[in-house]
C-alpha cells in the first residue's frame, strides 16, 4: 500500500482500468486515516482564497459597518465635511419607513415565486437534457447559453421591447390571434408588471441553474440507475433516492444563490420601472435600497441597509445553514 | 418520457430560450427606422452590415483586449484558488473547516451595493487603480465564494474509494488525484468557470470607478452606445456592439464545454 | 453662513489632500506651484455631445494662450456619477474641470466638491448671459459653483399635411390636437408618464414644481397656476392624444414617422430623425401666447474644489465659456450661454423654435435632492394618473406632500 501520508515518493503508476466497485456516497468518514490526522496541509489549501477574500473586502467590509453608524454622504466622501457618528439613526430611519415593510414582504414573495420556478423548471430543463438526442441536445445547450451569454443592456432593451404597448411583439402576436391586445400596457398594472418581470427574471437565471445542475447529473452512475430499474424502482424514485443525493450540494448552492440574487434583484425591476411601471407599487428590496441610499448618496444609510439585507437573507436561509452546519459537523 | 415527447419539448423550450437573442440579431441588421415600429419585422430581408461596421471601431477593439485580459486572469485565479479550498473542506477534517464554510456563505450574502467607495478607497491607498490586477482581484474575491461551493460539491459527489482504489493500484495520492478525480471535476470546473467568465465580462460598476475613462471594458464600452442624453440611441448599433459583446463568451464556452459532456466521466465512474 | 463653513472646511480638506498627495505620488513632476501651464483634465459628459471641433479648438487655445496641455475625457452618461462620487475629492484622480447635468449637479455643489467660480462668470457677463435659471440649479445661495454649459429645449414638431399654422395659445393647441385626434391617431402625441414634457403646460401658467421658502422646499402643484396647467395638460390627455399611458419621451418621433400623430415634442436634434417630406416646428405656445417656458435639458460644468491646478483649471474654464467656443456648440444646434448666437437660428424652423422656448426655459428645483426625488419616477406616476383622468386637485395635493418631504 502506498504512503498514503505523503505524495511525493511513490513513482507514477498507471491509472486503474477497473476500479473496485463503488457505490455512492462514501463521504470523508470512510477515510479514517486522513480525518484525524494533524497538518498544515489543508490550512495551506485554504490560504490562497482566504487571502484573496480578506485583501479585497476585509477593508471595504469593515468600512461599511462602520459607516453604517455615521451620517456619511457626499459631502463625507468628497472629504469636504467629517463623518459624524449617528448610532442607530440610520437603522430607525430604515425601519421606521412606512414602504419599507411592504417592501420586504413584496420582495419575500417575488424572492420564493422566482427562485422556486427557477429551480423547478431548470433542473427539469436539465434532466431532460440527459435524455434528449444529441442534435436537440445541443440545440438547446446552445440556445441556453446564447441568452446567458446576452449582455443585460441588450437583454432588457429587448424584452422591454417585446412587452412594449405599443411596439411589442407580444401585443402584436396576441392581436393577430384575435385578441383586442392593442396599446394593452402589461407594465402599470403591479400584478402584470411583476409577471413580466417573473418571466425576465427566470428567462435570465435559468441558463446557469441548467448548466451547474447538468454538469452535477454527469456525476450520477448510469450503473447504479440501471441496477435499481432492475430492482423495479420507477423513474421518480429512481431521482429521488439516487439522482437527488448526488446532485444535492449542487442543488443546494445554487438554490442559496438563486434565492440571494431574486431577494435583491435590482436592474430588471428598475428597467421595468423607467419603461412604465409604477416605482411606488412595485419597488423591490433592490430598487428601494438604491433609491434610499445610493441615488441620495447616503452611504451611512446605504450601509446599514445593506447590512439589514445580509440579515435577512440570513434569516430567510437559516433553515439551509443550520442543515449545512450538521452536514458539516459529520 | 419517449424520446420523441422529450425532443419535441426540447426544441420548443430552445426555441423560447433563443427568442430575444435572435431579436437582439435581427435587430443589429435592420435599419433604425425598422427597429421600433407597430409592425415587426422577423427577418432582417433589405438588413445590412453597417450597424457592425459602426460600433467596430479601435475603442471597440481596446476594450476587447481589456476585457479578455481581467476575464481570462479572474477564471484561471478564481478556478485555481477555489479548486485547492474545495479540496481542502471536502477531503481534509480540521479546526475550523466548518467556519470557513459558513464564513463562505456568508460573504456570498453580502449585498456589495455599496461597497464601491470603499473598494475604491483601497485600491487608491495601494496604488492599483486603473490596473487590471486591482480590478481583478475585485472581481476574483466576487465570484470565489460560488466556485468554492460548487467545486465542493463536486469534490464531495466524487467517491473518496475511487482515489483509494488508485492508491490501492500504486498511485501516489497527487497522482490518484490527478488521474481519477480531476476528470471526474471537469464538468464543476467548466461550469464554475463560465460563471466567473460571464461574471467578470458583465460587470460594470466596479469597472467604472476603478478603471479610468478612458480605458473602458467592453460592458462600459456597451453601456457608452446605449445611454444617450442629446441623440437618439442607435438600436440596431447597440444590438450590433450586444452581438460582438456575447461572441467571445460563446467560443470560450465551445472551447471548453466538451469537457463537460466527455465520456471520460462516466467511464471513470462506470469502469 | 452654513455654506461658507463647508466651503471653508472644502479649502482645508483640499490643502490636506494636496499636502498629502504630494509625499505619495512622485509621478507628477509638477502638479502645484506652477502659475502657467501644466496638464488640464477635463471630464466631458456623453460620448459624442459636445461637438468634436470643439475639443479640438480647445487644446489648441489652450496650449496658444496658456501653454496647458488639455486631456479631454467623454463619459457615458450612464456612468458619470459613480465616477464624479468616487474621484472628485480625491486630488490624485479628480479631472479638474467636471461637466454634469443640470439636475445632477446640484447635489455636488452643495456637498462641497467644487470651487467658487462666481468671479468667473461676472466677467464673462453674469446677468447679461443667457441660461439664467441654470445660474440657479449650479449655485449655492448667491455662489456660483458650476456654470450653465450649454442646453437643449424641446420645440413641437408637426406634419404640415395636417397642420396650417402654429397654435397662438397652449388653448389653441389642444383645440387643434383633439380636431385631428382619431383612432389610432394622435392629434398631438404625449405619453402618460412624459414628465418633462407635461410639466411644461405647468410652467406655461405660471406654475412650479417647489419653491424655497428660505428655509426649506415647499410643493407648489397646488397652487392655482400650477392646478391651471395641470388641468390644461389633462385637457389634451383625454381630448388630444391616443399615445399609451405609460409611454415616456423615449422615441415620439416614431409614431410620427408612422403616421400616427400629426405633432409631438421633442428635443431639437430630433429633426434629423424625421421621414417626412412636408413637417416643420414651432416653440410650444404659452397660455397667453408667446413661447411656453419648456423644460431645459442641458449640462453645467464645474472646477473641482479638490484640482490641485486651479489657476489653470480657471483659464481652461474661461475658453469653454467664451464666444467663440461656445458658438461651435451653437452651430450643432445647441443653445449656449450668449443670447446673440439665437440670432444664428433664423431661418431654421427648429432652431428658431428651439431658441424661443430656450429664452425662459426652466429647470427643476435647485434642491440638492432633486436628483435622487426624480429617480424615484414620481413625477412619471403623477403624470400618469393625470393623464388617467384622475381628480386634479386631489392628485396635486397628494404629490405636493410627496416632493415637501421628499426635496427637504
Amino acid at each position: 500500500m502506498p504512503n498514503v501520508a505523503s505524495d511525493s515518493v511513490v513513482p507514477p503508476a498507471a491509472p486503474p482500468r477497473a476500479p473496485y466497485p463503488v457505490h455512492l456516497g462514501h463521504r470523508i468518514e470512510d477515510l479514517p486515516t486522513r480525518a484525524t490526522r494533524r497538518s498544515i496541509g489543508p490550512y495551506l489549501l485554504l490560504l490562497p482564497v482566504i487571502i484573496a477574500l480578506i485583501l479585497a473586502l476585509a477593508y471595504p467590509l469593515g468600512r461599511q459597518i462602520i459607516m453604517s453608524f455615521q451620517g456619511f454622504g457626499l459631502a463625507q466622501q468628497l472629504g469636504t465635511a467629517p463623518p459624524e457618528w449617528v448610532g442607530f439613526a440610520n437603522y430607525r430611519t430604515l425601519l421606521t419607513d412606512p414602504a419599507i415593510w411592504t417592501v420586504i414582504a413584496r420582495s419575500i414573495a417575488f424572492c420564493f415565486v422566482n427562485a422556486s420556478l427557477t429551480m423547478v423548471i431548470g433542473t427539469a430543463l436539465a434532466t431532460l437534457m440527459t435524455k434528449l438526442s444529441t442534435g436537440v441536445r445541443i440545440a438547446l445547450s446552445t440556445s441556453l447559453l446564447f441568452a446567458w451569454a446576452m449582455p443585460v443592456i441588450a437583454a432588457m432593451t429587448v424584452w422591454e421591447w417585446l412587452f412594449n404597448s405599443e411596439y411589442g411583439v407580444i401585443n402584436w402576436l396576441l392581436t393577430q390571434l384575435g385578441l383586442d391586445y392593442t396599446g394593452h400596457s402589461w407594465l402599470t398594472n403591479p400584478l402584470s408588471f411583476f409577471f413580466v418581470a417573473t418571466v425576465i427574471v427566470v428567462w435570465m437565471s435559468v441558463p446557469f441553474v441548467v448548466f451547474s445542475v447538468y454538469s452535477a447529473l454527469t456525476q450520477v452512475s448510469e450503473e447504479v440507475l440501471e441496477a435499481a430499474a432492475l430492482d423495479g424502482a420507477g423513474g421518480w424514485q429512481r431521482f429521488r433516492h439516487i439522482v437527488l443525493p448526488t446532485i444535492m450540494p449542487v442543488l443546494s448552492v445554487v438554490t442559496v444563490l438563486q434565492i440571494i440574487w431574486d431577494l435583491r434583484v435590482f436592474t430588471q425591476i428598475f428597467y421595468l420601472q423607467g419603461a412604465g411601471g409604477l416605482a411606488s407599487k412595485t419597488d423591490l428590496l433592490g430598487t428601494f435600497i438604491y433609491r434610499l441610499g445610493i441615488s441620495q448618496s447616503d452611504y451611512g444609510l446605504a450601509s446599514a441597509v445593506a447590512l439589514f439585507v445580509l440579515i435577512l437573507t440570513l434569516v430567510i436561509t437559516s433553515g439551509y445553514v443550520r442543515s449545512l452546519f450538521k452536514e458539516a459537523d459529520a | 418520457m419517449s424520446k420523441r415527447l422529450a425532443n419535441t419539448l426540447g426544441i420548443i423550450l430552445a426555441l423560447l430560450w433563443i427568442f430575444p437573442v435572435y431579436w437582439m440579431v435581427n435587430t443589429a441588421f435592420l435599419p433604425a427606422s425598422q427597429s421600433r415600429s407597430t409592425t415587426p419585422t422577423f427577418v432582417p430581408f433589405g438588413g445590412d452590415f453597417s450597424a457592425f461596421s459602426r460600433v467596430l471601431t479601435p475603442s471597440f477593439m481596446n476594450s476587447l483586449f481589456l476585457s479578455l485580459r481581467v476575464t481570462l486572469l479572474v477564471v484561471v485565479v478564481a478556478l485555481i484558488f477555489a479548486f485547492l479550498a474545495a479540496l481542502a473542506v471536502s477531503r481534509f477534517r480540521f479546526a475550523g473547516r466548518k467556519g470557513f464554510i459558513l464564513t463562505i456563505l456568508i460573504v456570498q450574502m453580502i449585498p456589495a451595493e455599496a461597497l464601491f467607495i470603499s473598494q475604491y478607497k483601497m485600491l487608491q491607498g495601494w496604488g492599483l487603480l486603473n490596473s487590471v490586477a486591482g480590478l481583478s482581484l475585485l472581481y476574483v474575491a466576487a465570484v470565489l465564494p460560488f466556485t468554492v461551493w460548487m467545486l465542493r460539491g463536486f469534490v464531495d459527489g466524487i467517491p473518496a474509494d475511487l482515489e483509494q482504489a488508485a492508491m490501492i493500484d500504486g498511485c501516489s495520492r497527487t497522482s490518484a488525484f490527478f488521474r481519477i478525480t480531476f476528470p471526474l471535476l471537469a464538468p464543476g470546473l467548466v461550469a464554475s468557470g463560465v460563471y466567473a467568465f460571464l461574471q467578470a465580462w458583465n460587470e460594470f460598476t466596479l469597472a467604472t470607478v476603478i478603471m479610468n475613462p478612458s480605458t473602458k471594458t467592453l460592458p462600459l464600452w456597451l453601456r457608452g452606445l446605449a445611454i444617450q442624453s442629446n441623440q437618439a440611441t442607435d438600436w440596431p448599433g447597440v444590438m450590433a456592439g450586444s452581438v460582438l459583446v456575447a461572441l467571445p463568451v460563446i467560443i470560450f464556452f465551445m472551447l471548453v464545454q466538451g469537457r463537460m459532456t466527455s465520456g471520460l466521466v462516466s467511464g471513470a465512474v462506470k469502469g | 453662513m452654513k455654506f461658507s463653513r463647508m466651503a471653508a472646511l472644502a479649502l482645508a480638506s483640499t490643502l490636506a489632500l494636496t499636502a498629502c498627495s504630494s509625499e505619495s505620488t512622485t509621478e507628477e513632476p509638477d502638479a502645484t506651484g506652477s502659475e502657467q501651464g501644466g496638464e488640464i483634465t477635463v471630464w466631458l459628459a456623453g460620448e459624442t455631445d459636445t461637438p468634436e471641433p470643439a475639443v479640438t479648438w480647445l487644446k489648441t487655445e489652450a496650449k496658444a494662450q496658456y501653454d496647458i496641455d488639455v486631456t479631454v475625457e467623454r463619459i457615458g452618461w450612464g456612468d458619470l456619477l459613480s465616477r464624479v462620487t468616487t474621484t472628485l475629492g480625491d486630488t490624485s484622480q479628480t479631472p479638474d474641470i467636471v461637466e454634469l447635468g443640470n439636475t445632477q449637479v446640484q447635489a455636488f455643489t452643495h456637498a462641497g466638491g467644487f470651487a467658487d467660480i462666481t468671479p468667473l462668470w461676472d466677467e464673462l457677463g453674469g446677468d447679461s448671459l443667457a441660461l439664467q435659471g441654470m445660474v440657479e440649479g449650479g449655485s449655492v445661495e448667491d455662489t456660483l459653483y458650476a456654470a450653465p454649459y450649454y442646453a437643449g429645449s424641446r420645440v413641437v414638431f408637426y406634419d404640415a399635411a395636417d397642420v396650417d399654422e402654429a397654435p397662438e395659445t397652449l388653448e389653441d393647441l389642444t383645440e387643434l390636437a383633439a380636431s385631428l385626434n382619431k383612432d389610432g391617431h394622435s392629434g398631438f402625441y404625449l405619453g402618460g408618464q412624459d414628465w418633462r414634457n407635461a410639466i411644461s403646460w405647468l410652467f406655461a401658467y405660471g406654475g412650479n414644481i417647489a419653491t424655497y421658502d428660505g428655509d426649506q422646499w415647499v410643493g407648489q402643484l397646488s397652487s392655482p397656476e400650477s392646478l391651471a396647467g395641470l388641468e390644461a395638460v389633462q385637457e389634451l390627455y383625454q381630448t388630444g392624444t391616443q399615445a399609451p399611458k405609460d409611454a415616456t419621451d423615449a422615441d415620439t418621433w416614431v409614431p410620427f414617422n408612422e403616421g400616427r400623430a400629426s405633432m409631438f415634442i421633442a428635443p431639437g436634434w430630433a429633426a434629423g430623425l424625421i421621414e417626412l417630406d412636408q413637417w416643420s416646428a414651432f416653440a410650444l405656445p404659452g397660455a397667453e401666447g408667446g413661447a411656453a417656458p419648456v423644460f431645459l435639458g442641458g449640462s453645467n460644468i464645474g472646477i473641482s474644489a479638490a484640482s490641485d491646478n486651479q489657476t489653470g483649471a480657471q483659464q481652461v474654464m474661461k475658453l469653454m465659456l467664451s464666444e467663440d467656443y461656445q458658438l461651435i456648440l451653437a452651430e450643432a444646434g445647441l443653445t449656449t450661454i450668449y443670447p446673440q448666437h439665437a440670432d444664428l437660428a433664423a431661418g431654421d424652423p427648429v432652431k428658431e423654435a428651439s431658441a424661443a422656448a430656450a429664452a425662459d426655459g426652466k429647470i427643476t428645483p435647485a434642491s440638492p435632492q432633486w436628483a435622487a426625488f426624480e429617480e424615484t419616477k414620481t413625477m412619471e406616476e403623477m403624470f400618469f394618473e393625470i393623464a388617467n383622468g384622475g381628480d386634479v386637485a386631489e392628485i396635486a395635493a397628494k404629490y405636493d406632500e410627496i416632493i415637501t418631504s421628499a426635496l427637504n
